[in-house]
């Protein structure tokens, strides 16, 4: 039964294989070991990821039906596409996190048992349970979130994938530096802002320290490709170090996913490229690249200091773009505050956007022609609070994803009201 | 806004902040204010200048080499 069945399909099964094959490149993992390692890394984003969003409830139906589901700007109809249920509630989403565990072994068996198949199309449904639950949860637009994406696609669907990974390393580091074109960094306003400021270093060092690494991340970056091998070796060293530091602030989850990348490419295993790929082969790749240098200038495009109104801050790299401080309010019409919110947290990013949604998605939908006061302070890298909100009917106003919001005041538009005192990097 | 009229403003403290120094530009930053628009001009060039240094020495001209190449053959 089995002999029969294997010479009816054996050779439509074996044809489908190789064309699977071809289309997506999967030589390229079977003859470089960097690339493998790359899959690895790819995996251990997956890992890092999965870990933090299973039994989270930003993505669950109760998070729905009490309106702390945020959705993405560009998809703000995304309520619809939640059916997750998890602990307390009931077991859905962990069970599908648990299968994606399985899945997370399954391909690293795969990769380091030379079923290159096998792996590639454990990581496309690694990667698709990756898109689905992004898109439906606007909180998981950190950074890190970014990259691990950006490495996966480029893992499993661009030719070149060696030149390409070690590409998106440097570009990442380029393009980071275009939200660092800023007062933050070129006065290192973001940490001296801060009562602890940087982490080891003192304060008079800060401004040249954040100067350094725009100069590392913009120009010396790109000599991580370099044949000198002094020039290679130094650059890879300093980013090694910078990223092993940058964990003194943010944790171990972004230096997880981006360093191995970094390690693989650009450690012993380095071999410089005599030739960029420029044929037909390589056009997805630069398509790509091109689609990442769109989403970094997108904010630039909206009028206004986007680190303070958050318009389009969220679409490219965003990497300490700004220290912040904010106080949020949120009142019926009687003027009884319904939501209040103070943070003093320099990472948590104050985004109008999600006040607005949130509230919108609970007391304006549930209290159909009520009208609720919407104002909102925010300073940036310790700079006035700007009255950047002052609205009488927040469930009126509509957000517009890629243009500037009448509604969302500019540092020039706004009214400065008051000095902040140094804040903490919580 | 300049920095002496960001020093006139009121100063509050939220979420923890309070009892915090008030926020404020060093001296050093102080020195360096007046260009830093001059200075940012300057990194949008570099930004810029590298990107297409980059596109055209290690893309655009091997295209036209080997555009031209295949020409001569």
């Amino acid at each position: 039964m089995i002999s029969a069945l294997s010479e009816r399909f054996g050779p439509r099964l074996s044809k489908l294989k190789d064309a699977y094959w071809r289309m997506f490149s999967i030589k390229e993992i079977e003859n470089d070991v960097a690339v493998r390692l790359f899959g690895g890394a790819v995996l251990i984003g997956f890992l890092v990821s999965f870990k933090n969003w299973e039994g989270n409830w930003g993505t669950t139906i109760m998070a729905k039906l009490n309106g702390s589901a945020l959705c993405w700007p560009t998809f703000q109809s995304c309520y619809n596409w939640i059916f997750m249920d998890a602990r307390p509630e009931g077991y859905t989403q962990n069970t599908i996190f648990m299968l994606m565990l399985g899945v997370i072994f399954l391909a690293a068996y795969a990769l380091l048992s030379k079923k290159y198949t096998l792996a590639h199309v454990s990581i496309f449904i690694l990667f698709l349970w990756k898109l689905y639950v992004t898109s439906i949860s606007y909180r998981y637009s950190a950074n890190y979130d970014y990259y691990q994406t950006s490495f996966t696609i480029i893992f499993l669907f661009l030719p070149h994938k060696r030149f390409f990974g070690s590409l998106a390393v440097v570009t990442f580091y380029f393009l980071s530096t275009a939200t660092k074109i800023h007062e933050t960094w070129t006065l290192g306003t973001y940490f001296t802002s801060m009562k602890t400021g940087l982490p080891i270093f003192p304060k008079w060092a800060t401004l040249f320290l954040t100067n350094l690494v725009i100069f590392m991340e913009m120009i010396a970056a790109w000599f991580l490709f370099s044949k000198n091998k002094f020039l290679q070796r130094t650059v890879f060293f300093f980013f090694a170090v910078f990223h092993l530091y940058s964990g003194t602030l943010v944790g171990y989850h972004y230096p997880t996913i981006v360093t191995p990348s970094l390690l693989i490419f650009f450690g012993p295993l380095f071999k410089p490229f005599d030739t960029v790929p420029n044929g037909i082969k390589s056009f997805p790749g630069w398509c790509f690249f091109l689609f990442l240098f769109s989403m970094q200038m997108l904010s630039h495009t909206i009028p206004g200091d986007e680190k303070l109104t958050l318009e389009g801050n969220f679409y490219g790299l965003y990497m300490f773009e700004a220290n912040h401080q904010c106080s949020v309010r949120i009142a019926d019409e009687n003027d009884n505050a319904i939501f209040r919110y103070d943070s003093a947290s320099a990472r948590d990013r104050c985004d109008p956007y999600r006040y607005w949604f949130r509230i919108k998605h609970t007391y304006c939908e549930q209290n159909k022609g009520a009208k609720y006061s919407f104002k909102m302070t925010h300073s940036i890298n310790g700079g006035p609070f700007y009255m950047i909100v002052n609205e009488p009917d927040l469930c009126a106003l509509e957000y517009k994803p890629f243009s500037k919001n009448d509604w969302i005041k500019t540092e020039k538009e706004a009214q400065p009201m008051a000095r902040p005192r140094q804040n903490y990097y919580r | 806004m300049s920095p002496e009229e960001f020093e006139k403003l009121p100063i509050i403290g939220i979420a923890g902040t309070q009892g915090n120094e008030p926020t404020g530009y060093t001296e050093l930053q102080k020195m360096l204010l007046p260009y830093i628009d001059t200075y940012h001009s300057f990194l949008w060039l570099c930004f810029f200048g590298t990107l297409f240094y980059l596109i055209f020495k290690f893309l655009i001209l091997p295209i036209a080499q080997d555009s031209k190449k295949k020409e001569e053959k």
